[in-house]
């Protein structure tokens, strides 16, 4: 039994944290935040962004000779819990998980050759739909509601449930973008209207979709884990310096008790998360169900983290100058990319039944 | 990252594979024990015969050191061993905590003369042991014990009279001897006028007395002690250390780390409502997901505790997060069961080893486990000050004399 993270991997997220402490603090947080409400879309933090290139992490799963680091699915999910700790407004999601998965399990070779050393470096960001496509040869008219990273994004890869996908280089004509005002302007969304645009087939074996998503979702897993327990750290450190009633906050029952909860939530979700990776990473049968149970086990996780730290502040918790509501922003949005807790949960009772039936049947 | 054993865990687990094929019965059902079906008594000396066995191949206690008969072993061979025992007839309910919390306490406490005496006869299951700690008035807050020892005479040496009344102890109505937390001195703050001893459950002036539980078995007892006499002999630790030796006991429950409730997991609610064909209504999908999701949670938690473990660390106050999730969650299963078969649910079902059988005793006995072995309340605690490092809780009686702290 050794179901911990190699010490390499640990040695090497601890610099993905420091770099990101030093690059990505609340401040820069909060300035990304503040940029994205009033000039909606185009926001990456670029400090952060920077250094998640310049450590390998954008280009982690990428081989080599395209510029990568080659690393493997454990690596990328420990640092993605690193991403997520310090609650940085960079477009991982839809680039890194999504967009150069997608790229390295179903790219043509021209298509890997034009975009992963971008990937790698940082220079270049993908987004990803998952969409019925609809192509006239090879011409695409489509309007996609809410693309993440869309205003910023120099390519999207757009995948049908049937395992089909196109990828679309979004400069051309006949593209265009309209930024959204969102909820998180950490995770920015635009809306992308295509015009009859050129895009190139993809070569998807079967089970790429559901494939894909298992994947990302694990790794989102470690991003909400990384918020969970950083909200709690938060809410800890604030109650025991905030007195009230001649008490510090965080001696009072409820208070403990409350956190005590949070704590619980997230080590439950640590253990799923950790399962998804080790299934990812040695491509597992029980993939599917450990990626839907680290799905929600870590939303649900980082909600509650995020919702009970904020009400454990008291008023000051509302105030942009507290450095939670970024998290409680940010719970929200993730729970909600790649599909909500509710369709994860039915896909795990499926699942689970499939599994009943087929020992039942062997029986 | 692996979930396969090591070499040398791979070997321990062949070998122990190998000791049950040639010594232990198989399993009719996964709640079929040594004796089942026998007499109480009869029951009770095939658990001892299964016991000897065990103990003469060094599995009945598998890390104690070799010295005292065990295997000198880690956490997680004691853990293979229970998870390969679990595939076998085996015993419950007589010789765990005496060899779990009782005799390494008297190992760590006790002198050569005890050791030789009572450590060899429990593993072997001659003697059993019971824990007399809980009182009436001292659960959750286990140094508030009142039961009192007086020296019979002031002087050193002297044996001690015993008084008082202990609740909720597993076995003594079959236990040969018990560890016992006193208060030898009421006037000074509770935890500095405690001294434990060890006593023979046959003296003169002990009875034992079943409590009828709630749903109408009698599993645990009241132990009533009047003018017990104990030789100083059975003192363990010094006159007024008897907090810290509880400690040491109480840090032994937690080495049984991975020890199961006997409650119903989620495999069976997953059994139970396939069989029913209600997972395709989303409600009822959820509900399974989200208690699959706790259940498998808490494997993976315990996966990451055994590699804890085997890199060297000793379980610690996370461990905490197992009885606080699974007791909830079994309740909550059970009454969601209960709620989809509706009234029909209500009536008994005699078929004791049937899966309805086992929703109906989880939903009795998840309301005991909520509570037994520290409450949920009391887990929060100690997750809140053990781990998170919040403030302790404000003790009223801190610093004041037992004797005038208001009750």
């Amino acid at each position: 039994m050794n179901f911990d993270f190699s010490d390499d991997i640990k040695a090497m997220t601890a610099e993905v944290r420091r770099a990101l402490e030093r690059s990505c603090n609340m401040a820069e947080v909060r300035r990304c935040l503040e940029d994205g409400m009033f000039h909606p879309g185009g926001l990456i933090s670029k400090p952060a962004w920077g250094v998640l290139a310049e450590m390998g992490v954008t280009g982690a799963r990428i081989p080599e000779q395209w510029g990568g680091s080659g690393l493997g699915m454990l690596e990328l999910a420990a640092c993605a819990e690193e991403i997520g700790r310090v609650c940085a407004p960079v477009p991982s999601l839809p680039s890194v998980y999504l967009a150069t998965e997608a790229l390295l399990h179903s790219g043509t070779d021209s298509q890997r050759e034009r975009w992963l050393p971008q990937l790698a470096r940082g220079e270049a960001v993908g987004s990803m739909c998952f969409a019925p496509i609809d192509a006239d040869g090879e011409r695409l008219t489509a309007r996609y509601a809410a693309v993440p990273a869309g205003a910023v994004a120099d390519f999207l890869v757009v995948m049908s449930a049937d395992d089909c996908a196109v990828l679309i280089d979004l400069h051309q004509d006949g593209v265009s973008r309209h930024p959204l005002r969102v909820l998180d302007p950490g995770s920015p969304m635009a809306e992308l209207a295509l015009n009859a645009v050129r895009s190139e087939p993809m070569n998807c074996p079967a089970g790429s979709y559901q494939g894909i998503r298992n994947r990302a979702a694990v790794l989102l897993a470690f991003e909400q884990l990384g918020g969970a327990s950083r909200a709690l750290d938060i809410a800890r450190d604030y109650t025991l310096q905030r007195k009230t009633f001649g008490r510090t906050v965080a001696s009072y029952q409820a208070v403990k008790h409350l956190m005590a909860d949070v704590w619980v939530k997230n080590e439950i979700a640590r253990g799923h998360a950790y399962h998804g990776a080790w299934a990812s990473q040695t491509n597992d049968p029980a993939l599917p169900l450990a990626a839907a149970c680290a799905r929600v086990s870590a939303s649900e996780a980082f909600e509650f983290a995020a919702r009970e730290a904020l009400q454990l502040h008291g008023g000051i918790g509302f105030t942009w100058e507290a450095d939670i509501h970024p998290f409680y922003k940010r719970s929200r949005s993730t729970a909600l990319s790649l599909g909500s807790s509710r369709e994860w949960k039915r896909r795990i009772a499926q699942l689970l039944h499939r599994q009943h039936m087929t020992i039942a049947h062997e029986l | 990252m692996n979930f396969e054993d090591s070499p040398q865990e791979a070997q321990f687990r062949a070998t122990v594979r190998e000791w049950l094929a040639a010594n232990a019965e198989p399993k009719r059902h996964p709640r079929d024990f040594v004796g089942d079906g026998l007499p109480a008594d009869q029951r009770l000396a095939a658990a001892r015969v299964w016991q000897a066995k065990k103990a003469a191949a060094g599995y009945a206690a598998v890390t104690w050191p070799r010295e005292f008969g065990g295997l000198g072993g880690t956490p997680i061979q004691h853990l293979i061993y229970l998870q390969e025992e679990s595939k076998w007839r085996s015993t419950f309910g007589y010789f765990e905590i005496g060899i779990g919390m009782c005799l390494p306490t008297l190992m760590a406490y006790g002198n050569q003369h005890h050791k030789d005496r009572y450590v060899r006869t429990a593993l072997y299951g001659e003697e059993i042991w019971c824990q007399l700690f809980s009182e009436p008035a001292a659960g959750s807050d286990l140094a508030g014990i009142r039961m009192r020892a007086r020296r019979e005479r002031e002087q050193e040496g002297s044996d001690w009279m015993v008084d008082g009344q202990k609740v909720w102890t597993t076995g003594a109505q079959f236990s040969d001897f018990g560890l016992l937390l006193t208060r030898t001195d009421p006037t000074v703050p509770k935890h500095a006028g405690l001294t434990m001893f060890f006593v023979d459950m046959k003296s003169a002036g002990i009875e034992v007395r079943p409590i009828r539980q709630m749903a109408g078995e009698s599993e645990f007892n009241e132990v009533f002690f009047t003018g017990v006499r104990i030789p100083d002999e059975q003192r363990l630790g010094p006159v007024g250390g008897g907090w810290k030796v509880a400690l040491t006991t109480l840090m032994f429950e937690r080495l049984t780390v991975g020890t199961e409730l006997g409650l119903l997991t989620a495999q069976s609610m997953l059994s139970l409502l396939a069989d029913r064909g209600d997972l395709s209504d989303p409600a009822v999908a959820e509900s399974m997901a989200d208690a699959w999701i706790v259940d498998e949670g808490l494997r993976l938690h315990q996966c990451r505790t055994l590699t804890a473990l085997s890199k060297g660390s000793t379980p610690g106050p996370e461990q905490s997060i197992g009885k606080l999730l699974k007791a909830r969650q079994a309740q909550r299963m059970s009454t969601f069961l209960m709620d989809l078969a509706g009234q029909g649910s209500l009536v008994v079902d005699e078929e004791t080893d049937s899966l309805w059988s086992s929703v109906q005793r989880t939903w009795n006995w998840s309301a005991a486990l909520r509570i037994a072995g520290g409450t949920d309340q009391i887990l929060r605690n100690i997750i809140a000050e053990r781990v998170l490092g919040l403030p302790e809780e404000i003790r009223v009686d801190k610093g004041i004399p037992f004797n005038q702290v208001t009750k």
